[in-house]
């Protein structure tokens, strides 16, 4: 096997008393790898360390087997997106991408051509020469993009990319990493929203509280997840009868009655979700709301931490 | 890469390539931070009206010489002093240049968490922090050497009883008057515009303590009649040795006080950055 692009040993990062990386280890070497967690989780602290932006309160952090703390040689071929974008906004487009690329060591005009390349590759042409100031949270992302891939680097770290974005900002710059992706651009990209990794890539990495919860495959994890039950919160006027109703289905494994809701556990969610249509649709057992509580990142985490 | 096709057909890769060629040297970097600062400020109409202003005093006190050379019989016994009033003018353009071009140097960066993208870049800290600095130091030289050499060189021109030791003696004190003054108020402005990340309250700031420092090192000077506390203002110990180097007022040891107040100020200042910015001294 070959050596990996990037690893992580031991390391922990303290930020005052609040530990964001917790005694980390891993390595990789995954061309595409998804950062995948929820906030707090310790991804931007992460590819904080792996760009050299910080330095590990202990532990050793290697990218392409030098230490990324302090060094210049190694940061000339990382490109990274930060998660904000409130830059300079009163600079349009082409001179924040050249400034940024020109600091890279790029001479003016080259600077200048390798700009134009990467917003052009980013359909920013037209805003080309918008103030930042005036461009929307969207074209920012892209902005923030372009600065990152301008200098062609071997690597790419993507902080929450997708933060933000409408609906169809969010289509076009899954579909922009794709095509990085797959011109052969090595990529971290990190999200909060497991799907949204998907749409990237099929490996991903998952952290919470500053620790590796699983690495690996999409698919393989979503069997994981799939493994645990899945939670539905009812509200209903008459709970304790509805609890008792529900118990007698095979696939609901727990119920839990609270003052004016219940909650049951099933490993067949989608059944579990029909028989409570039906439930509700009788007019037995009135049900005012229905919600999943698993369908945020935290209860995945839950589970897996577990 | 090439693939080989049928009737020598190509297919060229398209794939991802970094750039293998020459790039710049990682120790001028800070240039390209210090042209990004310049460029900032001279997009500002009102600084680019202040450099204009600058060499007003340049074309007073020019005409002067030139008036009292060709009419030298009119000022026979009158004390002809120019460089303390025109040196005294260009540290106010000094203070305005230095509140353009520094009072969002480090607070606007700050704000907007540009660091962590310099800082993701193949920049190092001092670096970044010496192209700040350098930025505030060529405004504070452009409006106080620049014009001070001119009026030197034109002095010596027009003035038929001046020599080139003259000369040369007037460059040296404004080289090293300009010198102190890049310093100690490019420090100021950049530990200032660390601590209000709002450019408008670090110029509101910065011109206090201009005028505060001065009026302190003034009031101690006049209550206690010891001039080294003039080395409290960073501005009047510059103006006390500006009078030592014209017009040869005070000492030797005096003069060391006051180079040693301006140490001082940039010495503190600089501390109070690297204080502010520990996070990303990469040291």
């Amino acid at each position: 096997m070959a050596a990996a692009a990037y690893s992580v040993s031991g390391v922990s990062k303290w930020f005052g008393q609040i530990i964001a990386i917790n005694d980390l280890t891993l390595e990789s070497n995954t061309p595409v790898v998804g950062l995948l967690g929820p906030n707090g989780a310790g991804k931007s602290t992460l590819i904080k360390l792996l760009t050299g932006q910080i330095r590990p309160s202990r532990g050793q952090v290697r990218v392409f087997g030098e230490d990324p703390w302090n060094n210049i040689k190694l940061m000339a071929r990382l490109g990274y997106c930060p998660e904000h974008d409130r830059f300079y906004e009163d600079l349009t487009v082409l001179q924040f991408v050249a400034l940024l690329t020109r600091l890279q060591g790029y001479a003016p005009d080259r600077a200048h051509e390798l700009a134009q390349a990467a917003i052009e590759q980013l359909e920013l042409d037209s805003k080309r020469d918008a103030p930042i100031s005036t461009l929307s949270h969207g074209m920012r992302q892209k902005v923030k993009l372009a600065q990152a891939i301008a200098h062609k680097p071997d690597w790419l770290l993507l902080d929450e990319p997708l933060s933000g974005l409408d609906p169809v900002s969010r289509a076009k710059v899954i579909v922009q990493v794709r095509a990085l992706a797959e011109s052969g651009a090595m990529l971290l990209v990190s999200s909060h929203v497991l799907h949204e990794l998907q749409a990237m890539t099929s490996d991903i990495l998952l952290l919470n509280k500053g620790r590796l919860v699983a690495q690996g495959q999409v698919s393989e994890i979503r069997k994981m997840i799939d493994a645990h039950p899945h939670r539905i919160a009812l509200s209903a006027a008459r709970p304790r009868e509805l609890g008792r109703e529900l118990l007698k289905f095979d696939d609901v494994a727990r119920v839990e009655v609270e003052s004016e809701r219940i909650v049951i556990e099933t490993r067949s969610p989608d059944a579990c979700y029909s028989r409570i249509g039906e439930l509700a649709a009788s007019g037995d057992f009135p049900i005012d709301a229905m919600y999943s509580l698993d369908d945020n990142l935290e209860a995945v985490f839950r589970y897996l931490v577990k | 890469m090439i693939q080989q096709g049928h009737d020598d057909a190509r297919i060229f890769d398209q794939g991802y390539r970094p750039f293998e060629g020459q790039l710049a040297s990682v120790s001028t970097r800070f240039w390209v931070i210090t042209a990004n600062e310049l460029r900032h400020a001279l997009r500002e109409k009102w600084f680019r009206r202040l450099l204009w202003a600058s060499f007003m005093p340049l074309i007073v006190f020019a005409v002067l010489v030139v008036v009292r050379s060709r009419f030298a019989q009119l000022f026979d016994n009158a004390d002809f002093e120019i460089w303390m009033p025109f040196w005294g003018m260009q540290l106010f353009f000094a203070m305005i240049a230095v509140f353009f071009i520094g009072r969002r140097a480090i607070g606007e960066d700050l704000r907007s968490r540009a660091l962590d993208v310099y800082f993701s870049r193949p920049v190092s800290f001092f670096q970044y922090l010496f192209g700040k600095w350098l930025a505030v130091a060529l405004g504070v030289v452009g409006v106080t050497l620049l014009p001070g050499l001119v009026l030197a060189l034109f002095r010596w021109l027009a003035e038929p009883d001046t020599h080139i030791a003259d000369f040369a003696a007037w460059s040296a004190s404004f080289l090293v008057l300009a010198a102190l003054l890049a310093l100690s108020m490019g420090w100021i402005m950049l530990a200032v515009s660390s601590l209000a990340t709002r450019g408008r309250a670090a110029g509101i700031v910065w011109v206090a303590l201009f005028f505060l420092s001065a009026g302190l090192a003034e009031a101690l000077v006049h209550a206690t009649g010891f001039s080294q506390f003039d080395a409290l203002g960073f501005s009047k110990s510059n103006t006390a040795l500006a009078e030592f180097l014209f017009k040869g007022t005070g000492s030797i040891d005096l003069a060391a006080v006051w180079i040693g107040g301006q140490l001082v100020w940039a010495a503190a200042a600089f501390g109070l950055v690297l204080l502010r910015l520990r996070r990303w001294a990469r040291v």
